[in-house]
C-alpha cells in the first residue's frame, strides 16, 4: 500500500477540497461568474474606523492577537493590517502595531513597510510605531493598555488570535473612546468581542478577509470552494446522524471515514 | 440627567468598588456554600483512579503566572491524587511560565509523599517551538530536550527517563494538558494524544470550558476540571481541601452583583423606552 | 527574487508535510520530524531576536531622550540583569526565583483578575433587551452565571443542570458550527498561500495587484 493506513479518507476529502478551489479558481481566472462574498460589516467598517481617526486627529491601533507566527489566524491577520497600513498611508494618519510574538512583529514590520511604499508615502512609514511589547501575555497586555491611555487612539483593530486579554483590551478600547473592530476564531472569545467592541467578525469570517478586501476573483475563488467543501461536510454530518440511528456505530460511513 | 439615564449610565468606578467590596467580603468571611461535582471533574478523577500503580502520567503546562489563581489549586489537587495512587510524573512546558509554577507546586507534595525527584518524577522544563516540541518528544525525548530538564541535569541520570524514552503509548499512560491558550490541548490532542492513542484529559480555565467542551462530548477529552469551582471540586474528591472551596463563594458573589446591574441598567432601558413612546 | 524564494520554501515545506502523512514513503522518511528540528532551533533564535530587538528599540529612545525615555532606560537595565542574573544562577537559583515568585508572578496575576472587573462593566453595558435575541442572551448567561457558582445550586437544586444543558447542548452546537467554519477557513489560508495566492505576509495584499 502507497498511503498510510487510516488516512486515505482524509487524502481523498483535502484532493476533493483543493479541486473545489481550484475550479472556482478557474472560473474567476476565466472571468465566469463565482458567487459572490457577502457583506462583513466588520470589514466594511473599516474604512469608517481609520476616516474617523483622521477626522480626529488621533492614531489607529491594530493588534494582530497574540498567537504565533505559525497561526492560521495570525496569517489571516496580515491581508487586514496591510489593508489598515495602506488606508492610514493614504489618509496620513497615525498607526501603532503591537506585537506580542517577534517573528510575527518582524513580519508585520515589512507589511506596513510595504503597504507605506504601495501608497506611495514610504517617508511617512515610522519604524518605532511597529512596536514589540513582551512576550509575556500580560506584558503584552499592560503594554497596550498604556498605549491607550497615552495615545488615545480613536480606532483599535483588533484582528487575530486572542485569549483571556480580549476582554481587558476591548473594554479598555472602549473607555478610551475608539471605535472597536475586534474579530477572532477563537471561540471562548468571541462573546467579549460581540460585548465589548462595536464590530464584531466571528471565526472563519476573518479568514475571508484578504478575498473580501482586496475583491480579487481569484481569492474569492478560494472563499467559495472553502463553502463548496463546508456544506459537503454538514451534508456529511446529517448522513452520519441519519445513519447512527439506522445501523448503529460500525455503519458505512463511519467505516469508510477510518479507511 | 434623568432616573433611566442615570440607571444606564452608572460609572464603571462604582461597579469596580461594589466587585472589590463584595469579593473581599467572601475571601474573608466565606459563605461555606456545598459544591456540587460536575460530570466532567467526576470523569477524570475516575480516569486517574483507574490507572494502575506506577503508570506514567504527562502534564503539561502550557499556562503562564496569570492563570495561576485558577489553575494550581487545580494542579495541586491533581497532583495530590497522582502521588497518592503512587503514578509517575513527568512534566514539560512550551509556554516558558509552566514548568516554573509547577516546580514551585509539585516539590513540596512530592517530599510529603516522600517522592524523589528522577525515579518518581521529573521536570523536563520549558523548551521553546510549541507543536514541534511536543512532536518531536513523540520521536525522541532525549533529542527534543537536548538531553537536559529544568536544572540543565542530564536526564539520562535519571531511572525515569530511562523508563520513558518517548512520549508514545508505550511509555505514557495518561496525558493532563492544564491551558489557558495556544499552544495548548488542542495542539496536544491533535499532534500527541489522538495519533499517538494516549487518553487524555485538561484542566482549564471557566473562561475556556464553554470552547472546550464539544472535544468532552467527542470523548476526545476523558475529563475536564473547570476553573477555580473545579478546583473545589477536585479538592473535595481527593480528600484535601484548600483554597479553592472556599475561593468558590467570590464567584457566587460575583454573579449576585453584576446580575443586579444588569437588572438596574435594563430597569433604565426600559424606562427610556417608555418615555420615549409616550412622548 | 525577494518574494518568489520564500513562497517556493513555503511551498516545498507544504508538500513535505502532505507527502509525510499521508504516503508511506513520506512516513518512512520521517521529513516532518526534520522540519520540526529546524522549527524547534528557529523558535530558539526568535527569542535572541526580541531581545535584541527591544534593546535597539529603547536604546534608541533613551540616546534620542524620547518622551518617557526613563522608563525604556529602566526596562533595558531590568532586561539584561534578570537575563544575566538566570544565567548566573540557574532557572531555580534562590534570587532569580524569588524575584519571579514576588514580582513576575504577582503582576500576572493581577493583570489577568482585572478581567473580573471588566467583564461586569461589559456586561452591565452590553446585557440590554433591546431585541428578542438579546433578551434569551442575557437569560442564558445569567442561567449560566449562577449555574457555575455554587450559589445557583442553593437557589434551585436544579440551577446546575439546566445551566449544564445550556451549556453542553446549546452552547456545544453553536461552537461546533463556528469551529467547522474556521477550521475550514484556516485551511483554506494555508492552501492560498501554499499555492502563492496568498502573499499578504511578504508585504502588499492578496496577489499585490489590486486594493479597492
Amino acid at each position: 500500500m502507497i498511503l498510510v493506513e487510516g488516512r486515505v479518507f482524509q487524502l481523498v476529502w483535502l484532493i476533493f477540497f483543493l479541486g473545489a478551489v481550484y475550479v472556482m479558481i478557474r472560473r474567476a481566472r476565466a472571468g465566469l461568474p463565482i458567487p459572490e462574498i457577502r457583506k462583513i460589516p466588520g470589514l466594511e467598517a473599516i474604512d469608517e474606523a481609520i476616516g474617523r481617526a483622521t477626522e480626529m486627529g488621533r492614531p489607529v491601533h491594530y493588534s494582530p492577537g497574540i498567537g504565533s507566527i505559525s497561526n492560521p489566524q495570525t496569517i489571516a491577520s496580515y491581508a487586514v493590517l496591510s489593508y489598515v497600513a495602506r488606508r492610514c498611508a493614504e489618509y496620513d494618519t497615525r498607526l501603532i502595531q503591537t506585537n506580542r510574538q517577534i517573528t510575527v512583529h518582524a513580519v508585520n514590520q515589512e507589511i506596513i513597510k510595504q503597504a507605506y511604499l504601495e501608497a506611495g508615502r514610504p517617508d511617512a512609514y515610522n519604524p518605532d510605531d511597529v512596536r514589540f511589547l513582551s512576550t509575556w501575555q500580560f506584558g503584552y497586555t499592560s503594554g497596550v493598555l498604556g498605549i491607550f491611555q497615552r495615545e488615545r487612539p480613536a480606532a483599535n483593530i483588533l484582528f487575530g488570535a486572542f485569549w483571556a486579554e480580549a476582554m481587558i483590551l476591548a473594554e479598555t478600547g472602549h473607555h478610551v473612546g475608539a471605535i472597536q473592530i475586534g474579530a477572532t476564531a477563537n471561540t471562548a472569545q468571541i462573546p467579549f468581542f460581540v460585548a465589548g467592541c462595536d464590530y464584531a467578525l466571528i471565526g472563519e469570517e476573518m479568514y475571508a478577509a484578504s478575498a473580501y478586501l482586496s475583491k480579487e476573483p481569484v481569492l474569492s475563488g478560494t472563499v467559495v470552494g472553502q463553502d463548496i467543501a463546508k456544506m459537503v461536510t454538514f451534508a456529511f454530518i446529517i448522513l452520519g446522524f441519519i445513519l447512527e440511528q439506522v445501523q448503529g456505530e460500525n455503519n458505512w460511513l463511519r467505516v469508510l471515514f477510518s479507511k | 440627567m434623568d432616573w433611566s439615564e442615570r440607571l444606564q449610565q452608572i460609572d464603571r468606578r462604582w461597579i469596580y468598588l461594589f466587585i472589590i467590596v463584595m469579593v473581599s467580603i467572601a475571601i474573608l468571611r466565606p459563605l461555606g456554600l456545598p459544591v456540587r461535582i460536575t460530570d466532567t471533574t467526576r470523569m477524570l478523577y475516575d480516569h486517574i483512579e483507574s490507572l494502575p500503580p506506577g503508570s506514567v502520567v504527562w502534564l503539561g503546562m502550557e499556562y503562564s503566572t496569570g492563570s495561576i489563581a485558577e489553575l494550581n489549586p487545580q494542579i495541586i489537587a491533581v497532583v495530590h491524587h497522582i502521588f497518592k495512587k503512587d503514578l509517575k510524573l513527568i512534566v514539560s512546558g512550551m509556554w516558558q511560565d509552566g514548568p516554573m509554577i509547577a516546580q514551585g507546586l509539585i516539590e513540596p507534595l512530592a517530599e510529603k509523599y516522600g517522592k524523589e525527584y528522577g525515579v518518581d518524577w521529573v521536570n523536563l522544563g520549558f523548551r521553546a517551538g510549541g507543536t514541534p516540541y511536543i512532536r518531536l518528544m513523540t520521536e525522541d525525548i532525549m533529542e527534543a530536550t537536548a538531553g537536559v530538564d529544568h536544572f540543565s541535569k542530564p536526564l539520562k541520570d535519571y531511572p525515569l527517563m530511562q523508563q520513558v524514552p518517548r512520549l508514545t503509548k508505550e511509555y505514557v499512560d495518561f496525558i493532563i494538558v492544564a491551558d489557558t491558550g495556544t499552544p495548548g490541548s488542542p495542539e496536544w490532542l491533535a499532534y500527541v494524544s489522538d495519533p499517538q492513542g494516549i487518553p487524555m484529559g485538561v484542566c482549564i480555565i471557566q473562561m475556556s470550558v464553554p470552547g472546550m467542551m464539544p472535544y468532552v462530548q467527542a470523548g476526545q477529552y476523558v475529563g475536564l476540571v473547570p476553573g477555580l469551582r473545579g478546583a473545589a471540586e477536585y479538592e473535595i474528591l481527593v480528600g484535601e481541601t484548600g483554597p479553592a472551596v472556599t475561593g468558590t463563594d467570590t464567584s457566587s458573589m460575583a454573579a449576585i452583583l453584576v446580575t443586579l446591574f444588569i437588572i438596574l441598567g435594563n430597569i433604565g432601558y426600559v424606562m427610556s423606552v417608555r418615555r420615549k413612546e409616550q412622548e | 527574487m525577494r518574494k518568489e524564494l520564500p513562497m517556493f520554501i513555503t511551498a516545498v515545506s507544504g508538500l513535505v508535510v502532505v507527502f509525510s502523512r499521508y504516503f508511506q514513503l513520506g512516513e518512512q522518511w520521517n521529513l516532518t520530524t526534520t522540519l520540526d528540528r529546524w522549527s524547534l532551533v528557529s523558535a530558539a533564535f526568535a527569542i535572541g531576536l526580541g531581545l535584541g530587538n527591544l534593546t535597539r528599540i529603547h536604546y534608541r529612545n533613551v540616546k534620542r531622550r524620547r518622551e518617557h525615555w526613563p522608563f525604556s532606560l529602566y526596562l533595558i537595565i531590568v532586561m539584561w540583569a534578570y537575563m544575566i542574573l538566570g544565567l548566573y544562577q540557574d532557572v531555580e537559583g534562590t534570587h532569580f526565583r524569588w524575584i519571579y515568585d514576588a514580582v513576575l508572578m504577582q503582576l500576572s496575576a493581577t493583570i489577568y483578575g482585572i478581567i473580573a472587573f471588566y467583564i461586569s462593566s461589559a456586561a452591565y453595558r452590553a446585557f440590554k433587551i433591546r431585541t428578542r435575541e438579546a433578551a434569551v442572551m442575557m437569560i442564558a448567561a445569567v442561567i449560566v452565571m449562577f449555574g457555575v457558582a455554587p450559589i445557583g445550586d442553593a437557589i434551585w437544586a436544579n440551577w446546575g443542570k439546566v445551566s449544564d444543558w445550556i451549556m453542553n447542548y446549546l452552547n456545544v452546537a453553536g461552537r461546533r458550527g463556528i469551529l467547522l467554519g474556521a477550521y475550514l477557513g484556516s485551511f483554506a489560508v494555508a492552501m492560498r498561500i501554499i499555492l502563492g495566492l496568498e502573499r499578504a505576509h511578504l508585504g502588499g495584499i492578496g496577489t499585490g495587484t489590486t486594493i479597492q
